[in-house]
């Protein structure tokens, strides 16, 4: 308030000396909410007037002007009228942007169910930078998260050391149906139109998964609540691969009425390229739309969401390989055996995806309670092709089609310092693995149906502490149609507990339609205490079970990306899980650390071991068994962010797990790393938004990891020679560095920000332990990005 | 709020019991080969060697048998027959391998005392394919191995890849069966 009078009395000083020729004299402050807004910028005409530090104005204009523009980054522009009064003293009060508004939101209403520390969710603004990458890249900015690769574009995020069906995905309450067809298949949807994503690590979320014995992921794709209409173009360029993506997005939202929102993103790549050679076959084409719909009626408010995503992307060349002789070959040749020249033409081996997404939901007071409705449908289509013999090349050697439909009734209501949560949820899932391939499926036919019920409860024990518990129950019948081999049957020694299930033997085959039962219950509680303003802790305990997945129970046959043989049991039961954790965030002068430690045991926790060899006209082949065992897991992550100044802050941030497998007294496989990131983010000018950042990431040797070598003979100088098959050693450590610039500007009443951006500077040629790949290529070389955003 | 109820009943009702049992169908695996047979001519005399995985990843076990004993110092004219066993007539894929074969090739490699192999086919790039081949038998007697390995998508224009050495070949193996043998 007082900034106001001096602007007012600094107003009146240039009246006073401005000898009248000047008309009218302007000024004021912009805040919002009361807070003072960094940055503002009042254009009169092309004019630009820069706000100070406290967000106040003033300047003067003659009668031919009559109106200014209020501008700030994150903020809606405000179009003001002038006056006639010779004095004007204006007081702002913005609006957020769209986006950055619909986050708050969101955050308001989450932190009812969980806490989400700062450092891990994603907004809108990160999510962006993005464009052109995808959904398991942007997780990565998330410490602690790290990803499960095959190449480059087949990315599964792993979070404190487990990954696939032990991660929960879920986009606006729908859970992602698509993560129990293995290793090699990512969460089907673009990370464009993603309004924000949240990471809860903790597992504590029980109202939506009683499973995720790994974490959470939620991703958001909202239409902001206020008043609104704005456009958004991303268009991003890249080197490395030479392609780029288009993003576009369209938001006409209304407090009441009608709202819709589109989302429309398309990527092309060719080859990509690591440090010495072309990764051939390593192209992407992805497309993705979204269409929502809002409607706010008198006894509620209705929300429609239709999205699709497709990729096609090519799986490299060097890594298609026969049986164990060739294993051994690819990784002795360090280079790949397979290098073209680059191309855009995505060749056999590739996957084509699909993922169709769609929602009804209808929200509801009712009485005390609010009440949500939730009708959910998902197609999702896998297809994989193979190099193939007899024109079958375009015969898919594996084509899925997995089609869920869920329906869910959120409850909530308060008791005076007690939210209280209940739901319901159901499920019906079916699996169709197309015949026509030719070759038998990994994953068979299934018919999944649940059940779930939760009862959650959030009390405020006092200013201080607050106590969140959960309870949850579901159900799950499986039942499943597969063929068995005669001979498998038998190995497996499958008669005695699973006789009953075989309709009939034919041509050497068994059709066995077993069904599977699971009832689980999952609990958690969690403490969480903001100590002070500048000290929060939280301590949280989660129980849960995850039922094995479809590949774990069934799986049997040759994997042709790894040239392994993966044997699964339908003996197999659930994993039982429990989870403590403990998360402090303090703040210290210009400092903020966050520590978060973790310690789980799993028991029956299913992994795949190696378990022989098996001799067949193709050669040798590893056999790896799915079997149970008990993990323990611990580890911790931290981060520091240090403000100097508003110029220049630093950020670094390391991530530690352990996994061992306490049955076999020996680590557990695919663990991350250590690994430590640091930023230096400087804006050199006061004027300017510009912002430029230095990344440093470094990637420890994992020395914890299981030796699953294995020996296998070759023929070499006329005899046979027994050679070991180096699999298991992780890649060397190793450290990047990343450069990027970004400079948000004006142009009219457009906001537009332009970027540039280097990836692995130095072009450092380095493998990474969590790519499937890394026994054949190398990780990506350098990668220049260009992007320009546009809001309109 | 009946409303509502109804329509979620309704659904779930509606999902509970749409079990349209979706039973598998039997897949036809044509591309298989499960058969390997190799004749070798010479001297007057036909020795066959067989190798036969009907299961194919499956945990049964290829089942080997050599027809004979090769004799010292002759030449077996050779040819290799594929085929897929599993349906009948069994199939024979030499065709599929012709069609593409450019992307396909034999190698020979030996333990012990056997001989010296050479190709009499070739691609139309002049490469060779190995489906026909001569063995020259070595001057003495003893015992050995031979593996008959078939590449696929294999780089024919490695360093001594079209003189039969493997080392360089890449790609991924279609076959790989090795027979004991015996020279008297």
């Amino acid at each position: 308030m007082n900034k106001t009078i001096l602007g007012a009395v600094f107003a009146l000083f240039f009246v006073d000396f401005g000898f009248g020729q000047l008309v009218k004299t302007i000024s004021g402050n912009v805040k919002s909410g009361g807070a003072i807004v960094e940055n503002a910028v009042i254009y009169v005409g092309k004019k630009k007037i820069n706000c100070d530090v406290q967000g106040t104005f003033a300047f003067t204009v003659d009668n031919s002007v009559d109106e200014f523009t209020v501008v700030a980054p994150h903020f809606e522009k405000v179009v003001q009228k002038i006056g006639s009064e010779p004095v004007q003293v204006y007081q702002f009060n913005l609006s957020p942007h769209a986006e950055d508004l619909a986050e708050i939101i969101v955050r308001k209403k989450a932190s009812l169910v969980y806490d989400v520390s700062g450092s891990n969710k994603l907004n809108a603004k990160t999510l962006r930078e993005y464009s052109a990458q995808n959904l398991g890249d942007a997780l990565r900015e998330i410490n602690g998260v790290n990803s499960l690769k095959t190449g480059n574009n087949i990315v599964k995020p792993i979070i404190h050391g487990l990954s696939g069906s032990r991660i929960s995905m879920l986009t606006n309450r729908l859970r992602m149906e698509d993560q129990q067809w293995g290793t090699e298949h990512a969460p089907a949807i673009d990370v464009n139109g993603l309004t924000r994503i949240n990471v809860v690590k903790d597992a504590a979320a029980l109202q939506y998964s009683g499973d995720g014995v790994g974490g959470l992921i939620l991703l958001e794709r909202q239409i902001p609540e206020n008043d609104t209409i704005f456009s958004q173009l991303t268009s991003t360029a890249q080197s490395n691969g030479s392609g780029g993506a288009l993003a576009a997005t369209f938001v006409r939202a209304k407090e009441k009425g009608t709202s819709y929102r589109i989302d429309a993103a398309a990527k092309m790549f060719g080859d990509r390229r690591a440090a010495d050679y072309v990764l051939s076959n390593t192209g992407n084409r992805d497309f993705s739309a979204a269409a929502q719909l809002r409607r706010k009626l008198k006894f509620g408010t209705l929300n429609a969401e239709l999205s699709y995503f497709q990729t096609e992307t090519g799986i490299l060349a060097a890594s298609h390989i026969g049986n164990a002789t060739d294993l051994y070959f690819a990784i002795q040749s360090q280079k790949p055996s397979v290098v073209r020249p680059f191309t855009y033409d995505i060749a056999n081996p590739k996957q084509q995806v699909s993922h169709l997404f769609s929602q009804l939901s209808l929200e509801e007071e009712l009485g005390k309670w609010n009440s949500k409705w939730y009708y959910g449908y998902q197609r999702n289509n896998r297809k994989e092709f193979d190099i193939r013999r007899g024109n079958r090349d375009n015969i898919p050697a594996l084509d899925l089609t997995l089609q869920s439909h869920s329906i869910l009734a959120d409850f909530k209501r308060m008791f005076q310092n007690t939210e209280v949560k209940l739901g319901i949820s159901g499920g019906y899932q079916t699996n169709f693995a197309n015949p026509d391939t030719g070759v038998r499926p990994i994953v068979p036919n299934f018919t999944k149906t649940d059940l779930g019920l939760y009862a959650i409860s959030d009390l405020e024990l006092n200013s201080t502490f607050r106590l969140e518990s959960g309870i949850r129950y579901d159900y799950s019948r499986i039942t499943a149609s597969k063929f068995y081999q005669n001979s498998r049957w038998i190995e497996r020694n499958y008669q005695s507990d699973f006789g009953q299930f075989v309709v009939f033997e034919n041509a050497g085959e068994l059709l066995v339609e077993p069904i599977f039962n699971y009832h689980n219950i999952a609990a958690n509680a969690k403490v969480s205490g903001q100590i002070s303003e500048n000290y929060r802790i939280e301590f949280g305990a989660t129980a849960l079970n995850r039922n094995p997945n479809v590949s774990e129970l069934f799986s049997d046959g040759l994997h042709h990306s790894s040239g392994i043989i993966e044997v699964g049991d339908l003996r197999l039961k659930q994993e039982n899980a429990v989870k403590v954790a403990l998360n402090q965030n303090l703040t210290w002068k210009a400092s903020t650390f966050s520590l978060e430690s973790f310690l789980q045991r799993i028991e029956n926790f299913i992994y795949l071991q190696p378990t022989g060899f098996l001799t067949t006209i193709r050669g040798a082949f590893p056999v790896y068994e799915y079997k149970s065992t008990t993990a323990r897991l611990f580890g911790a992550d931290f981060s520091w962010t240090y403000r100097f100044s508003n110029r220049f802050s630093f950020k670094t941030a390391a991530s530690y797990v352990s996994g061992y497998d306490v049955r076999e007294s020996r680590n557990l496989i695919d663990i991350p790393p250590f690994n430590w990131h640091s930023s230096i983010v400087v804006k050199p000018f006061d004027k300017s938004d510009f912002t430029l950042e230095l990344r440093h990431e470094y990637v420890a040797f994992q020395n914890a990891f299981p030796d699953f070598d294995f020996e296998t003979n070759i023929v070499q100088n006329n005899e046979l020679s027994q050679v070991t098959v180096p699999i298991s050693r992780p890649p060397n450590a190793y450290q990047l560095f990343d450069l990027k610039a970004s400079w948000p500007f004006q142009l009219q009443k457009t906001a537009l920000q332009a970027s540039l951006g280097i990836q692995n500077i130095g072009n450092q040629s380095y493998r990474n332990y969590l790519n499937k790949q890394r026994l054949f290529a190398d990780e990506l070389g350098r990668n220049i990005t260009l992007q320009l955003q546009i809001n309109i | 709020m009946k409303k509502q109820v109804f329509i979620f009943a309704t659904l779930a009702t509606a999902l509970f019991t749409s079990c349209d049992d979706d039973s598998a169908s039997q897949v036809i695996e044509e591309e298989v080969i499960t058969t390997i047979e190799v004749t070798l001519t010479g001297g007057g005399e036909t020795i066959t060697l067989v190798s036969r995985d009907l299961d194919g990843d499956g945990p049964g076990l290829p089942v080997s048998v050599v027809s004979g004993n090769l004799t010292a110092g002759t030449t077996y004219t050779g040819a290799i027959v594929l085929k897929n066993e599993t349906e009948t007539p069994a199939e024979i894929k030499n065709p599929e391998i012709l069609e593409k074969d450019e992307e396909h090739q034999f190698f020979y490699q030996t333990t012990g005392t056997v001989g010296t192999f050479t190709y009499t086919d070739a691609d139309s790039n002049n490469n060779p394919i190995g489906l026909t081949f001569t063995l020259q038998t070595a001057a003495t007697a003893g015992t050995g191995s031979i593996t008959f390995t078939l590449r696929h998508e294999l780089n024919k224009n490695g360093t001594g890849v079209d003189q039969g050495i493997i080392t360089n070949a890449g790609g991924s193996t279609d076959i790989e069966v090795s027979f004991p043998v015996t020279i008297e």
